[in-house]
């Protein structure tokens, strides 16, 4: 009889890894399968975590138990806070990493994980039965049998690079696509799409000129992502800036019809919020110059990453376009930047858990449900690991809402109002974004983390201690007098409500600090004190949400033979299959007045 | 969407029509928000569904009006919650007085036709008959309807929605600075983006202060007619209500020192005032009277302050400054004195209350008020109470706003109050993004019903 797995992911990116070390943290067996086990947590784009929106999302993941804070602060090499000059609910932690040090991190994670095995393959089909996984097969035609499984193929589904009028299959650059699978997905009645990214030059800094580049600093003392680690993430490099110029714009305009994009031959929807230069020129034609912004892709190597001008143009035009830039003059292109296109589903298809609707215990996971970026992949990888052992278990599935974390408004936004381009988080998507800030994130996640025993009692300990420090903290502001020369006698936390008035700076008006409040909790208590009124506001707003959000659905309601809606609604309801009336009145087209009759529907069958 | 939970408030009598106002509270806390203001025999935790209670309505220690709660248990009652109706005195003034504690109490102010959209989503009633209601709502005259039709023109619609349209393009900006805000792009400098909230800030206070004309012509222009005792007060309110009457609303003074009255003015409505006990010897205005009639003059538009012409006139104009309102004197009891007393000043009128004359002049007097030009309505205003507490409401949140600006406090709480501020904006004219057909049709409903 054959082996049946628990959990089978296939994939070993930024996805697949978190869903893999998730599941198998929490008891699964679990088998991984990754073409090239050399590219597990491979980034395949820009060498950075997290930055606007998206450091969020890895502070959750982390908060959650998952494992990229962790591996980007011990595979980071120039940190900082983002929006530092804007108020600090959008305060937003990015690094850039050392891409090589960071997929080695991660497969040391992944390898040292306890009931995860790693297998590498090409997986073509998945195998199901009467609407039930059954497991995959790879291309030497071997069976593997698992309860669930997680698909996260990245852009390796039917992927295809574009470069000039030139185009072949390829997963990333110089590396197999899934052919196959993709067409055992249709097979199995899954709906796919088409989507397109891509990637700049990456240029060799032995051939820039530094002195016409504008140095940006990391910041001292760096601050990591991970909560109540031991992790001390160190600094090592800076990064650059330039920016394009009129001539740089007259060589692409003059060159518009050599780039793939306007070739014809690409059919993917690409993110507007991340644009070709081409695209860019094309769409604001007055601009006059656009950022370029030079990484390093890690300390053991002069490969630097052109960030802001992805581009498919032919290697010729590639070089002319960069070497117009201001510092990149004599640039020598180590590797060219393309274009890439990859089937991903429409996101309708799936559950709030991450299932497929049509197919019992496969979960997706990633850029194969449209969205883009590491940390939105991590997110989902987490999510999905969750609730394949939920599903194992015969557990009720975790499902995040909008008012507790990002993943609850990516995920909410993937499955209620579908994508019609790569899905990038942003803070503006957040309603409640005042409550989901990047420096609570441990008390919004971390006790369901540790219930679903993804983190440890010694972090979870610590974590505890350092809110009860904080309420400590604050109830001492509130009942200590500052040492103030005035007629009123001012209380400690009046003065730190100031805004020119940090945390540390009340030591002038006598205020001691114990040697147990770190940074961290600093941070925390200033937040909570300095805010407290819109934060009281935020949570009163949140508490109306959670009134339909609250009122559920059952799965098998019929809503095709509810004719007090539209058909238009009972189609869109049909196919979304809302698990609450809050979600149901966010799928687009769905009217207040289908609610409505729904509500009164829902009542008159259930009271 | 409003939380469906929440307890509700409204007047669900027209403004000033009856000789009774209701005020209607719906939700699981009705009773728990009357009892705060609420004593009488029986506590409202005893009420008995379909029952009727006599007690009297506390503003803290002062006594506001004696009323009787009407008690609806969910789900027998019009909504399917829990129904209290509190019948009081009618005239706007208590009523308006009742309606604000309850608002303190914990209750909010019910949207446009919330009650009988909760009947609605509670299956008390089906769309057809919600959408019946409509009819019972009525302009009560000529100029309301006026007003009414120029908002269907979209005056007032287009005011507020070009200050959406402002504020959703500031938003807009936010958003975009905070989320990419490593792009290199320009944004409004700090100064810039007050002085555009500053601006906007203006056309809402303008907007606000329109408010008042345009409750005028609902809700009525209020008169009041003050003095000093025996100058005839009450004979001239009985004159000028004589011919004029509308609608009598005669409360006894039991409860209150003073009598209130709706009429038509030449289409206009007016709430007509007699203040009683004012005491005698005293000249500051602060001690004249009880807190009640200072109370009322302090709401009021105009006040008639009479004087007994045939009694020496040396303190008079004092009031007037102290008072700070538009003020008519009129001299009463010109029928005792020898010679002919007319006046072309509009501040001033002559008249006898006794034998009627110089009461016409009074009148033309009081409606040329109405009419000089301050209320222009052409350019769209708001015209009940619910639309005035959406725009002030939207008017504090964008004080906020500049307030949070200017002390610096961060992008997403500037967000957080322009958000604040639209939605406000949005309870008037009605979601711009929305297709909610039924949200538009409860639009066109007056509150309560």
């Amino acid at each position: 009889m054959n082996k049946i797995y628990d959990v089978i992911v296939v994939g070993g990116g930024h996805a697949g890894c978190e869903a893999a070390i998730a599941a198998a943290r929490r008891g699964a067996d679990t088998l991984l399968f990754i073409i090239k086990i050399e590219t597990i947590g491979r980034m395949s784009c820009n060498p950075a975590v997290g930055g606007l929106a998206k450091g969020h999302l890895v502070r959750e993941v982390d908060a959650l138990g998952g494992v990229i804070g962790q591996v980007i602060d011990k595979a980071g090499i120039h940190f900082r806070m983002l929006n530092r000059s804007k108020g600090p609910a959008v305060w937003a932690p990015r690094a850039q990493a050392d891409r090589m040090r960071y997929h080695i991190e991660m497969r040391y994670v992944v390898e040292h994980q306890e009931n995860l095995g790693i297998k590498e393959a090409l997986i073509e089909e998945i195998l199901v039965e009467n609407d039930v996984i059954k497991g995959v097969k790879t291309q030497y035609g071997q069976e593997y049998f698992g309860k669930t499984v997680i698909l996260t193929p990245g852009t390796f589904l039917r992927g295809r690079i574009h470069i000039g009028l030139k185009n072949f299959s390829a997963g990333r650059a110089g590396e197999f696509a899934a052919e196959n699978l993709s067409l055992s997905l249709k097979n199995n009645g899954i709906k796919l799409a088409r989507f397109k990214t891509g990637t700049p030059p990456r240029l060799n800094a032995r051939t820039l000129n530094f002195f016409k580049l504008k140095e940006q600093m990391p910041d001292e003392p760096p601050v990591k992502f991970s909560y109540y680690t031991d992790i001390k993430p160190k600094n090592y490099v800076s990064c650059f800036l330039t920016s394009t110029n009129p001539q740089t714009h007259k060589i692409i305009a003059d060159n518009i019809e050599e780039s793939s994009l306007f070739s014809g031959n690409i059919t993917g929807i690409g993110a507007r919020y991340c644009p070709s230069i081409e695209d860019k020129i094309r769409k604001f034609p007055e601009k006059d110059k656009h950022q370029v912004f030079i990484e390093p892709e890690g300390i053991d190597t002069f490969e630097m990453y052109a960030n802001g001008i992805p581009t498919s143009f032919p290697p010729d035009i590639q070089l002319k376009i960069v070497h117009s830039i201001k510092g990149l003059e004599k640039a020598k292109i180590m590797r060219f930047g393309y274009a890439i296109e990859y089937d991903c589903v429409q996101t309708d298809q799936i559950k709030p858990n991450l299932e497929m609707k049509n197919i019992n215990g496969l979960f997706l996971a990633g850029q194969i449900n449209g969205t883009s970026g590491y940390e939105e992949a991590a997110a989902q990888g987490i999510v999905a690991g969750i609730n394949a052992v939920n599903k194992l278990n015969k557990e009720p599935p975790i499902i995040f809402t909008r008012d507790q974390s990002y993943i609850g408004v990516l995920i909410d936004d993937l499955v209620t109002k579908g994508v019609d381009e790569p899905y990038r988080m942003f803070t503006a998507r957040a309603e409640y974004r005042l409550h989901l800030r990047q420096d609570n994130a441990d008390e919004r996640l971390m006790p369901l983390g540790y219930k679903l025993g993804l983190i440890s009692k010694e972090r979870y300990d610590k974590f505890k201690r350092a809110i009860e420090i904080k309420n400590r903290e604050i109830d001492k502001l509130k009942s200590i007098n500052a040492n103030i020369e005035s007629k009123k006698s001012y209380k400690m936390i009046d003065i730190l409500r100031r805004p020119e008035v940090n945390f540390e700076s009340l030591t002038q008006f006598g205020y001691k600090i114990e040697d147990d409040v770190t940074e961290l909790i600093m941070e925390k208590v200033m937040l909570e004190v300095k805010y407290e009124g819109y934060i009281k506001r935020q949570l009163q707003e949140i508490e109306k949400f959670n009134y339909l959000e609250h009122k559920n659905i059952p799965q098998n309601f019929d809503y095709m033979n509810f004719h007090t809606i539209s058909y238009e609604s009972r189609e869109k309801l049909t196919k979304v299959k809302p698990i609450s009336v809050g979600q149901a009145a966010r799928i687009p087209g769905v009217t207040y007045a289908d609610i409505s009759a729904l509500l009164i529907k829902l009542k008159s069958m259930y009271g | 969407m409003q939380n469906q939970t929440e307890t509700i408030v409204a007047i669900s009598t027209p403004p000033g029509i009856g000789g009774i106002s209701i005020i209607r509270l719906s939700g699981e806390e009705s009773i728990q928000v009357l009892s705060k203001s609420f004593r009488g025999k029986v506590s409202p935790k005893k009420f008995k569904n379909h029952s009727i209670y006599y007690g009297k309505i506390f503003n803290k220690d002062q006594l506001i009006d004696e009323v009787l709660i009407s008690v609806f248990i969910a789900p027998h009652s019009y909504t399917g919650e829990d129904v209290i109706e509190v019948s009081c005195h009618g005239g706007n003034f208590v009523t308006q007085q009742i309606l604000q504690l309850m608002i303190r109490n914990g209750a909010r102010m019910a949207m446009p036709g919330e009650f009988t959209k909760r009947a609605f989503l509670n299956g008390k009633m089906d769309l057809t008959e919600a959408e019946a209601v409509i009819d019972l709502i009525q302009a009560k005259t000529k100029h309301s309807q006026e007003a009414a039709i120029y908002q269907l023109e979209g005056k007032l619609y287009s005011s507020i929605k070009s200050m959406l349209d402002r504020i959703t393009e500031l938003r807009c900006e936010i958003e975009l600075d905070l989320d990419f805000s490593d792009q290199g792009l320009e944004y409004k400098s700090t100064e810039e983006f007050i002085i555009e909230l500053k601006d906007i800030k203006k056309k809402m206070s303008l907007l606000v202060n329109t408010g008042d004309e345009g409750i005028i012509l609902n809700e009525g222009y209020k008169v009041v007619i003050a003095g000093e005792p025996n100058a005839g007060k009450s004979s001239l309110f009985n004159k000028i209500v004589e011919n004029e009457r509308a609608i009598v609303t005669d409360v006894p003074g039991t409860t209150r020192d003073y009598i209130e009255e709706d009429i038509a003015l030449e289409g206009y409505l007016v709430k007509l005032f007699d203040t009683a006990g004012m005491r005698k010897g005293k000249d500051r205005i602060e001690k004249v009277g009880i807190e009640k009639s200072v109370d009322i003059i302090k709401q009021a538009d105009l006040i008639l302050w009479v004087h007994d012409i045939t009694v020496n006139l040396a303190n008079v104009l004092n009031f007037r400054k102290v008072l700070n309102k538009d003020v008519i004197e009129v001299f009463n009891k010109i029928d005792l004195v020898k010679e002919k007393k007319k006046s072309d000043d509009p501040n001033i009128a002559f008249v006898s209350a006794l034998s009627g004359k110089g009461v016409s002049d009074l009148k033309k007097k009081i409606i040329n008020r109405i009419d000089l030009g301050k209320y222009d309505i052409s350019h769209g205003l708001i015209s009940n109470t619910r639309q005035l507490a959406a725009a002030k409401k939207s008017l504090t949140a964008i004080k906020q706003a500049i307030k949070t600006t200017q002390k610096n406090l961060g992008l997403e709480f500037i967000a957080f109050d322009l958000r604040e501020t639209s939605e406000a904006l949005e309870e008037i004219i009605g979601k711009v993004t929305s297709e909610e057909i039924i949200n538009s049709i409860f639009d066109r409903f007056c509150v309560g019903k």
